[in-house]
């Protein structure tokens, strides 16, 4: 079936899911987790905050589910983060979105938010979804400098 | 660039659905909030109970 891609909770399902199918580890973060912690603010893109996951795996894991993807760039530094970006495209209508995958640079933390990740039930489907604490985290780590 | 009233007509159908869609999503990730709230608190109510230092063990008479 094709994916709406204009759709976020979609995105977020299949995503999560393909990675989960494939054993890679993931949770969702940024706009889509902040709306789940009630503060909406209508983001179209998917965030995901990954372990120890290659860009290749996630992509093979993706088209594994008929998700046609690009990458757009892979690791790059934002602070304390390596972010990835795939765009999705050929959904239904033409549509397109983007998914960044986010790493923590500290493998041992990229762990333990997986650790400490939530279950939600979204149109029936379990999706993890990062702990309020570590949303922030994150969000700190975005704009800082990991210190020696 | 010139656009005639049929391609408007579909880029401005397009533009609704995307909107509406991106509304219901919004409207679906709220109403997840209070699952992800619950089971936070339980599980610190959980870690809390485990961790070793606890008041719990270290009110109890002659530990």
């Amino acid at each position: 079936m094709q994916i709406d891609l204009t759709d976020p909770t979609a995105v977020l399902i299949a995503t999560s899911l393909a990675l989960e199918h494939a054993g890679l580890q993931a949770a969702a973060f940024g706009g889509l987790a902040l709306a789940m912690y009630g503060e909406p603010r209508e983001t179209k893109d998917a965030d995901l905050a990954v372990a120890g996951l290659k860009v290749a795996q996630a992509e093979a894991a993706l088209r594994s589910q008929g998700i046609d993807l690009i990458r757009e760039f892979e690791e790059v530094q934002f602070g304390g983060l390596l972010v990835s970006r795939l765009t999705l495209f050929g959904g239904k209508g033409g549509s397109l979105n983007v998914v960044d995958l986010v790493e923590p640079r500290s493998s041992q933390y990229a762990g333990d938010v997986q650790a400490r990740a939530l279950t939600a039930l979204l149109r029936d489907k379990a999706v993890r979804v990062v702990a309020p604490e570590d949303f922030i985290m994150l969000k700190l780590l975005a704009t800082r400098e990991r210190g020696p | 660039m010139k656009i005639d009233q049929e391609e408007l007509n579909r880029r401005a159908a397009e533009a609704d659905r995307a909107r509406l869609a991106l509304r219901r999503a919004t409207l679906e990730l709220l109403a997840v909030r209070d699952q992800l709230l619950e089971q936070h608190k339980s599980r610190q109510n959980a870690d809390r109970f485990n961790r070793p230092d606890s008041s719990i063990d270290r009110d109890e008479p002659g530990a």
